[in-house]
């Protein structure tokens, strides 16, 4: 099965080795290509894990809170208001994002979803664009079914979680959500703009699964369930 | 050699290049050293020639595919939230099922033949069809059931409740 190697960690300035001899390359976030007409080169430009994919594919892993809106990315928003088209949805970018009325599961122009202002939704970003403010789409892309997207009610958001944090959380080598799920029943939704929703039973379990996931970010998969322990101990 | 008769064709293809690109690109610098500034000792450059096919990847969403191709960042564990654990959820579903079907299975697989047979044929000889002909059903699927109808599509093992059905059944057409 194709598998995203990690490599070594690489500073501003550093150039990547291995890429000089490819003609057709894919750069991911973090590194360009330079060529001044004497030398081209690939740089690094954040510090951070350099990663190597299939096809000749190079990107970095670095640790970033601002989020930056991508194509196809998972987001948790907060609606911020509406207008005649649909939800102007905040998702911690620079610019609101648009979410239409209509861009959910069976829906037609006489039964729209009626969110409240102030109600979380989980949603794909569908246009992301420099110039163009971001939009939203609560359908998945290929088959257009729900497939988790929609308003997200109750529960608890916890903000300001780095990116890369989100991203390891997403990934099946990742141990933490499992292992809490084995003692706390409780569900999820992992948005890439740095924003976890978390539900469960009370409140207790929900802030102490709000701090597993804060506390568990530079812990090593057994330091994470020694974690798990010690905030169970608490409940 | 002076640089008009360099930049004549013959020359150019003793040479072994193309005319016309020397002759302007020497015209160019011809005009180029009298009124541009440029740095001695430095060649200069009037194409960027870029001899690598780069792509690039604006965010994380295709890298995490390669790992999950299928991947949701909506999750539900220990059965919080069933319709996001449909798998689980039926699987644990027939379990029950099947716990309580062991004690009046083969009260149930005689029901089940019994029902068979009348799907199958439509009436037989004044048999009973407890399920079929319930006032629920000769009604119509449309209208919604009254709570005390529904005990009656329950699968009635006693004869003398489906004897009860029985007694509306030439009042209402079935539809």
């Amino acid at each position: 099965m194709a598998q995203v190697k990690e490599g070594n960690f690489v500073f501003p300035g550093d150039v990547v080795e291995g890429a000089d001899t490819l003609n057709s390359l894919r750069l991911g976030p973090g590194l360009v290509y330079r060529n001044n007409g004497t030398e081209e080169r690939i740089c690094a430009t954040r510090a951070g894990v350099l990663c190597t994919a299939p096809k000749h594919t190079f990107y970095q892993d670095f640790r970033q809170k601002r989020y930056i809106p991508s194509l196809n990315d998972h987001v948790v928003g907060q609606i911020v208001s509406r207008n005649a088209d649909g939800y102007r949805v905040d998702i911690g970018s620079a610019h609101s994002a648009q979410l239409n009325g209509l861009a959910f599961e069976n829906v037609t122009r006489k039964s729209k979803p009626n969110l409240a202002v102030g109600s979380l939704v989980y949603a794909r970003v569908s246009l992301a664009d420099k110039d163009m403010e971001p939009e939203l789409e609560c359908v998945d892309a290929t088959s257009g079914k729900a497939a988790g997207f929609g308003e997200l009610k109750g529960g608890y958001l916890i903000q300001n979680i780095s990116l890369s944090h989100v991203r390891s959380l997403l990934q099946s080598s990742n141990v933490l959500l499992s292992s809490i799920g084995t003692h706390i029943p409780f569900e999820i939704a992992l948005g890439l703009n740095g924003r976890i929703w978390v539900n469960s039973g009370s409140i207790q379990t929900t802030v102490a699964i709000a701090n597993a996931i804060k506390q568990s970010e530079y812990k090593s998969p057994e330091e994470c369930t020694e974690l798990i322990h010690a905030i169970l101990k608490t409940l | 050699m002076s640089s008009k008769l360099m930049s004549m064709k013959f020359m150019q293809r003793a040479q072994g290049s193309t005319g016309s690109d020397t002759a302007e690109s020497a015209s160019a610098k011809h005009i180029q050293n009298d009124e541009h500034w440029t740095l001695p000792g430095v060649n200069v450059i009037t194409q960027k020639k870029q001899s690598k096919n780069i792509e690039y990847e604006s965010g994380y969403s295709s890298f995490l595919a390669i790992d999950r191709p299928n991947y949701s960042g909506r999750a539900s564990f220990g059965l919080f939230n069933k319709a996001l654990e449909p798998a689980r959820a039926d699987a644990e579903g027939s379990d029950v099922k099947k716990g309580s079907d062991e004690d009046s299975e083969d009260d149930e697989t005689t029901e089940r033949e019994r029902r068979k047979r009348e799907g199958k044929s439509g009436k037989k000889h004044g048999e009973t069809r407890s399920v079929t002909n319930s006032p629920a059903s000769t009604r119509g699927s449309g209208k919604k059931r009254k709570s005390s109808e529904l005990t009656h599509d329950v699968i009635s093992l006693d004869s003398s409740q489906s004897k009860k059905v029985h007694k509306n059944k030439h009042k209402k057409k079935r539809k």
